[in-house]
């Protein structure tokens, strides 16, 4: 449904239309998320890149190089810390929910704690929030398991609950960041009708009723104003969506850097997430499409953190026990693999056990998998190292980016694949090996990124810069 | 930690009372009157709590407060944990529009909204409660369709109000009655200006009629937290652990959890009198709603949800098993539920050995059976092994895969029959294979008992699947698999005493006897209350609950419900 393009405040509007003046309790927290001066250093930023099934271990094939399975992840090779050796939880919904929280799950929808980028947000920002029209992003796909989030939401607030919102549709994430119009340009109308007025109006009250609740004289915990503060998020969103607008030409972005433009517009004929609940197994999808689709997504994500509108987030290459089955060949850096007609599942992870063979057909096959999402993860992080900061250093090098995954070999932890940014030259980049748990990882780096509180665990040094 | 382990530890609640008697709260606790503040920061004004600020505890509750449960909980907290927010759920929403607008929902009203993440099985349950654009853009959809059927009856306003104008205090008293329904308590003073201004801007951009502007504020009120969100105010009252709730939280809690949908008039107007911190009239508002249309369709909802029959929609078993004959399945078991455990009455446990159903034609058939009667009824007693709800073809589809997996089959039972659970599997498990691969389900299983590693989990769920292994992947009766191996039903009961049985009768009349499974159905049944899983924490609340009851052969499922909402434990909530 188009409304109108906004040409005047809404307040103004409702206002004036009124025969009497609303209370407007919310202008100080409007000032702080439209009027920022550009940030004096870069700020601090946190986002957790998920791929659903696991890298085995033995895909290290020449020691410290990344090649084979993990070729995707050559042009990182100097801009990230790859950790060897951490003990994360075994199977998908433990361990796809611990990847970045490193405790057990308490149930497919709490884990046992927050996950790192929301301990980062929480600590950095006095507020517990950052102040971006967006606080916590989510972008990727996933099949299967809508009633099981530990296997697909990435970020975890205090109570080890969901945090943040989740889109798993290009064309979705495109209209709310950048508008439905190429070039973020909202279409010329002539001017509000008075449905659309009314329409306005009702928004604007909504919107007044969440920032009530947002407050502490909602009588609300934080944890609870944090769930209203991700549901106006979303109404904002929505906002700018039914003017015709987006977070950028509405206000949002104010801390963005100069390279902050507007992606490629989606095509129409764009992977979307299909969800399912049940079934075991799910239907084909072209693996080209699917890269191309989720780098499509990367873009628009990307470039939604240039233009600052979100600091904190994750993105899904798939969750974890995905019952995908991806076909055919797809292209990456001159290297061609096909999945063929038949095609490969996360299955493929179980079929070699837990110690396969160096080389064994098995191993060959779930290295197709593991590349298949690596490629994507890949992907997003090096699109975090196109923008720079005020710093001059990118976005990927000021920021606390980490790779996760739910598994080594079959269902095992031993030894899951992990990988970070250098946070502002927190972290070495190159290969590390370490002996820990995945909390004493996460322990360790937040040590290293200042958060008081934290020491570093023996055996978890050896990517400290 | 959940609370089905620690359960496993514990003898039967009902045991326990038995035991320890019952906890007589006397002493001089406040019988309290002060307002609590919600909403916007007004005072609702008619909030009395059950016991003032006192301690929230056990011994904090006022005089004549009888507790069932054990002298150790005493000192605990009436409310545990952290607090939460609860959203509508899809069903909630449809209902709570259609019972406080009074009129028909719209036509794919539920259709428009996303659908609910049944985290820990059950759809209300505020763990899985994300928020997306998608939501937002589905409630703002939502309302819109609303304010069209509103538009469509233009007597609608009128139950709300005694006046018809836009003047500014006909505006407020519409405003005040709407933000009452939808609010589910007094709007205040600064939600009736808010709204007040916006039923203004809809009047002056042409809503010129009552109705038409109310309509505007109908719209906006279905989009704010005030609507979406069941708030209860979470701030801590100096000292005490937790909080009681007002009046009108109260109403919130029962009417949600009796009839999934927003309070009535009499159920308002019973919280603005103060009655329902008064535990006779707090019953006796139960009874009433318990007799209600709603009721019914809450008992089937949640056997729907704790029994995973959705799944059904999901299912694939071959060309045979169509749409219409899964549909036939889910209906089987709501219509036994709602016919035997509500309308009959029969206790709850009655449930498992049961030997009489109600089906369509298509499902006899499948079964079996002759075709039914007009009332679809029919006897199951010339299959033996069809005995009671967990013989439901429905279930018998949904609690195992294509292969009828006995390791599936057992989880289902272990954890929606026992509330037990064990670990994810061990690296490696999944790829192991103890047996060959046409060998019987029963077989494989033998294998993996017989493996000292595997037996450390499956020897505690795999026998609970025995009796069902004369049922094929859809639930019907066959005596070989499909690879030609002969079924078997002897098994045992697991726990710390093997309790073995020979076929299915023999099991349901073991899972009546079992105090863990008693304590398990009053345990889910709990969680659909709460929205949320049980954790150790709420021992002292289950106990409390299981001692209102009587014996667990006679207790029915609203039985059940009453003594969750009669507990004191049901008037508190956790603060920060």
């Amino acid at each position: 449904m188009k409304r109108y393009q906004k040409s005047l405040s809404r307040r103004t509007l409702l206002r004036g239309a009124g025969k009497i003046a609303i209370a407007l309790p919310f202008l100080e927290e409007m000032r702080t998320r439209s009027v920022w001066g550009a940030p004096a250093a870069p700020p601090m930023r946190a986002f957790n890149i998920f791929l659903g099934g696991g890298v085995p271990f033995l895909h290290w094939r020449g020691g410290t190089t990344l090649d084979g399975p993990l070729t995707p992840l050559a042009p990182l090779a100097n801009k990230m810390a790859f950790v060897r050796g951490i003990q994360s939880m075994g199977g998908h919904p433990a361990a796809a929910g611990a990847a970045f929280t490193g405790k057990n799950p308490v149930n497919n929808t709490t884990m046992g704690g927050p996950s790192i980028d929301n301990e980062i947000m929480r600590y950095f920002y006095p507020s517990g929030k950052p102040p971006t029209p967006v606080d916590v992003q989510g972008a990727g796909y996933y099949y299967k398991f809508l009633d099981d989030p530990s296997r697909w939401v990435k970020s975890w607030d205090q109570q080890g609950h969901p945090s943040g919102n989740f889109v798993d549709d290009p064309k979705a994430l495109f209209a709310t960041f950048f508008g439905a119009a190429p070039g973020g340009t909202p279409a010329t109308m002539t001017g509000p009708t008075p449905d659309q007025k009314i329409a306005t109006s009702i928004l604007d009250t909504v919107v007044s009723q969440y920032q009530f609740y947002m407050s502490p004289a909602s009588n609300l915990t934080t944890a609870s104003r944090s769930k209203i503060s991700d549901h106006l998020d979303a109404v904002r969103q929505l906002e700018a969506k039914l003017q015709g607008t987006s977070l950028i030409t509405s206000g949002g972005g104010g801390g963005k850097l100069a390279t902050c433009g507007t992606p490629a517009t989606p095509p129409a004929n764009v992977y979307v997430s299909k969800h399912h609940n049940g079934a075991s197994t799910g239907g084909n999808v072209v693996a080209a499409d699917f890269v191309s689709s989720f780098k499509i997504m990367a873009d628009v994500y990307a470039m939604g953190v240039a233009c600052d509108l979100f600091r904190f987030g994750y993105t899904d290459a798939c969750c974890a026990g995905d019952g995908l089955t991806f076909t055919g060949p797809y292209n990456v850096a001159g290297q061609t693999i096909d999945l063929g007609a038949v095609g490969e599942t996360h299955d493929t992870n179980h079929a070699m056990g837990d110690n396969p063979t160096p080389g064994s057909p098995a191993l060959i096959k779930q290295g197709y998998h593991s590349h298949l999402f690596l490629e994507c993860c890949s992907y997003i992080i090096q699109q975090f190292d196109k923008y720079m900061d005020s710093n001059g250093q990118s976005i990927l090098a000021n920021s606390f980016v980490m790779l996760g995954t739910d598994l080594a070999t079959n269902h095992s932890g031993n030894g899951v694949f992990t990988a970070i940014s250098t946070a502002g030259g927190k972290f070495k980049p190159g290969v590390f090996d370490v002996t820990g748990q995945l909390i004493d990882f996460l322990t360790t780096c937040k040590a290293a990124l200042g958060m008081t509180g934290n020491v570093p665990k023996t055996g978890m040094t050896s990517f400290l810069a | 930690m959940r609370i089905g382990l620690a359960r496993a530890a514990l003898a039967s609640t009902a045991m326990l009372a038995a035991c320890h008697g019952s906890i007589s709260t006397g002493g001089p606790g406040s019988t309290g009157s002060g307002s609590q503040t919600v909403g916007n920061g007004g005072s609702t004004g008619t909030g009395t709590t059950p016991n003032g600020p006192g301690t929230g505890t056990v011994s904090s509750l006022p005089p004549g407060s009888t507790m069932t449960t054990t002298p150790a909980c005493k000192s605990a907290p009436l409310a545990t944990g952290n607090a939460y927010l609860r959203r509508l759920t899809r069903w909630e929403y449809v209902n709570s529009v259609a019972d406080v607008l009074k009129i028909a929902a719209p036509t794919g009203l539920p259709d428009l909204l996303p659908p609910d993440i049944r985290a820990n099985g059950f759809s209300n349950d505020f763990g899985g409660q994300l928020v997306s654009l998608d939501h937002v853009t589905a409630y703002s959809d939502a309302a819109d369709a609303v304010g069209a059927a509103l538009a469509a009856s233009p007597a609608w306003l009128a139950p709300f109000a005694t006046c018809n104008a836009t003047t500014p205090a006909c505006r407020d008293q519409i405003v005040g009655a709407l933000g009452l329904r939808l609010f589910r308590r007094p709007a205040t003073a600064a939600e009736i200006t808010t709204f007040g201004g916006l039923f203004d801007a809809a009047v002056a951009n042409g809503q010129a009629t009552a109705p038409a502007a109310a309509s505007v504020v109908v719209r906006g009120m279905l989009q704010t937290p005030q609507f979406l969100y069941r708030i209860e105010s979470q701030q801590a009252v100096a000292g005490a652990p937790a909080r009681a709730l007002d009046n009108y939280e109260i109403a919130s809690r029962l009417s949600y959890f009796l009839w999934s949908s927003a309070p009535d008039d009499t159920l308002l107007a019973a919280a603005k009198a103060g009655d329902l911190t008064s535990p006779d009239k707090l019953r006796a508002q139960v009874t009433r709603m318990l007799g209600g249309a709603h009721a019914r369709d809450v008992i089937q909802r949640y056997f729907r949800e704790w029994l995973s029959l959705d799944d059904l929609d999901e299912a694939a078993r071959g060309a045979a098993f169509t749409p219409q004959l899964a549909a036939a399945m889910k209906q089987e078991t709501l219509d036994d539920v709602g016919a035997d455990l509500w309308d009959a009455k029969h206790p709850l446990m009655t449930m498992f050995t049961s030997q009489s159903t109600i089906v369509q034609p298509v499902l006899a058939a499948h079964y079996g059976f002759p075709a039914p009667g007009p009332d679809g009824r029919v006897s199951t007693a010339s299959q033996p092994n069809r005995t009671g709800i967990l013989t439901h073809a429905g279930v018998l589809t949904v609690n195992g895969d294509a292969d009828a997996s006995i390791i599936l089959r057992g989880l289902y039972v272990f954890r929606k029959v026992f509330c037990q659970d064990v670990p994810p599997p061990p690296a490696g498990a999944a790829s192991t294979m103890l047996a060959p691969v046409t060998a019987s389900e029963r077989q494989k299983s033998d294998a993996r008992l017989a493996n000292q590693t595997c037996a450390a989990c499956h020897g505690q769920f795999d026998p609970l699947a025995y009796a069902f292994e004369p049922f094929n992947n859809v639930g019907q009766a066959w005596t070989k698999d499909t690879n030609g191996n002969a079924v078997k039903s002897d098994g045992w009961i697991t726990g710390a005493t093997k309790v073995p049985y020979t076929g299915v009768g023999d099991y349901m009349a073991a899972l009546v006897q079992d105090p863990r499974v008693s304590d398990c159905m009053t345990s889910h049944i709990a969680e659909f209350a709460y929205g949320r899983a049980m954790v150790d924490d709420d021992m002292c609340m289950l106990q409390d609950i299981s001692g209102r009851l009587g014996a667990t052969g006679t207790r029915t499922f609203a039985d059940v419900v009453t003594a969750i909402a009669s507990s004191p434990y049901f008037l508190y909530t956790a603060v920060q």
